[in-house]
């Protein structure tokens, strides 16, 4: 058969796997994908297709920080008509995007990955500013946190926040499976901004040997409750505990 | 809609719709122009959004009509030949530059109403029995359609691969 590769890809996977719509239901854990979750356990090509499409969306985040695509982004703000500049553009361009240029600017720390343990840094935004924020400090509302780890072994890691009412935010990755990391230093290329609510703010980093997914870390850190998430074999959890004003 | 609310929204979901719009489009820029456009839909009707069971498939929807508007529009204003992918801009999709266009390139030169169907078989990998129920239409039909994107998609490629 002739003609451009995409015609028989499709072919190729079978009628009987989920399409990529029941997929990023199961990513974005919508309710009633357990059917999907079953099979996607079950089958090699559906965790791969499932990799695939988190590798894209970790590249997508990772680009809206890229100094160039900011700046894209920012110039289009710019230009955009009214509602769009109020809302998502502000969004985009304020919190997340822009305030990301100056951090990448920063040195980060110079020296490599110490011993056999697992780091994490939390590094804050706030008017200009770029600094490594130390375990207890204060927090303001609007703060912009980022996060580098580094890594003895080849890992994946999963950062997730809790606030002082105990809800569970996704900081790294926002959904689906964090995909394995080299030894060394990484900047994770999501960034968080901090919302009103005050109180007490925990940052727990999970770094396991193997591919960990957002929900497997939300289900560790529930079972653990307050002592925080139990310890498993090949995964390592850092917390961090700040108060936020 | 609050700011709060459409910036959760836009992290939680613009990478799904960028994705989608890329496959589509093949083009990773304009995947940003359609990620703006879907939440500024969203904007408008902030109601109609959060009464969906599920907001992946109202997004899946969305990204859909505003990318084959763009594919009609394209057509419309000539654009056809004159796009072009850069070598040094990097490609975030995954895809390899060739596939990403030529799927792209022959979206908007195949006939409208194969268009709609190609996305939610090829890009969308649904099975024929799930887009026959989704169209409304006999699994017949959508095996005949299929068959005429592949013959249309056949050609178009065959003849961009002769232009110079
Ligand atoms: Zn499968």
């Amino acid at each position: 058969m002739s003609g451009p590769d995409f015609l028989r890809r499709r072919e190729a996977l079978g009628e009987e796997h989920p399409s990529q719509l029941a997929l990023d239901k199961l990513r974005l854990q919508e309710p009633g994908t357990d059917v999907i979750r079953a099979h996607v356990d079950g089958c090699a090509a559906c965790q791969a297709r499932l990799q695939a499409g988190d590798a894209k969306d970790v590249a997508y985040q990772a680009s809206l920080f890229v100094g160039k695509e900011a700046h894209a982004v920012a110039k289009r703000a710019k230009a955009w008509p009214l509602p769009l500049r109020a809302a998502v553009g502000l969004a985009v361009a304020a919190g997340v995007a822009l305030v990301m240029v100056p951090m990448l600017r920063e040195p980060l720390q110079k020296e490599g990955v110490k011993g056999n343990s697992p780091g994490l840094t939390v590094y804050r935004h706030r008017q200009g500013r770029v600094e490594k924020v130390q375990d207890g400090e204060v927090l303001n509302a609007g703060d912009a946190l980022r996060f580098e780890v580094s890594l003895p072994n080849d890992a994946s890691v999963v950062v997730l926040g809790v606030d002082g009412a105990g809800a569970v935010t996704p900081y790294s990755p926002l959904a689906g499976v964090s995909p394995m990391r080299g030894a060394g230093r990484h900047l994770l290329p999501e960034a968080m901004q901090l919302d009103a609510v005050a109180g007490k703010e925990r940052v727990l980093a999970f770094v396991c040997d193997k591919p960990l997914s957002v929900e497997q870390a939300k289900v560790a850190l529930a079972q653990g409750g307050e002592k925080g998430p139990p310890e498993r074999d090949g995964c390592v959890v850092m917390t961090r505990h700040y108060l936020k004003k | 809609m609050q700011h709060d609310e459409i910036e959760v929204l836009y992290r939680k979901y613009g990478a799904l719709v960028h994705r989608r719009a890329v496959a589509i489009l093949g083009d990773v820029h304009e995947g940003h122009d359609v990620v703006q456009e879907v939440f500024v839909n969203v904007l408008r009707a902030p109601d109609t959004f959060r009464q969906e069971a599920s907001p992946v498939t109202y997004l899946y929807n969305a990204a859909t009509n505003v990318c084959l508007r763009r594919l009609r529009d394209s057509r419309r204003r000539g654009a056809l030949l004159e796009r072009h992918v850069s070598k040094e801009e990097p490609r975030t999709d995954g895809l390899r530059a060739e596939d990403a266009v030529t799927l792209a390139s022959v979206l908007r030169d195949v006939p409208e109403d194969l268009r709609e169907i190609a996305v939610l078989y090829f890009v969308d990998e649904m099975s024929q029995d799930e887009i026959a129920e989704r169209l409304g239409v006999a699994r017949r039909t959508v095996g005949n359609r299929l068959e005429a994107f592949r013959e249309a998609a056949q050609k178009a490629a065959g003849d961009s691969h002769e232009r110079p």
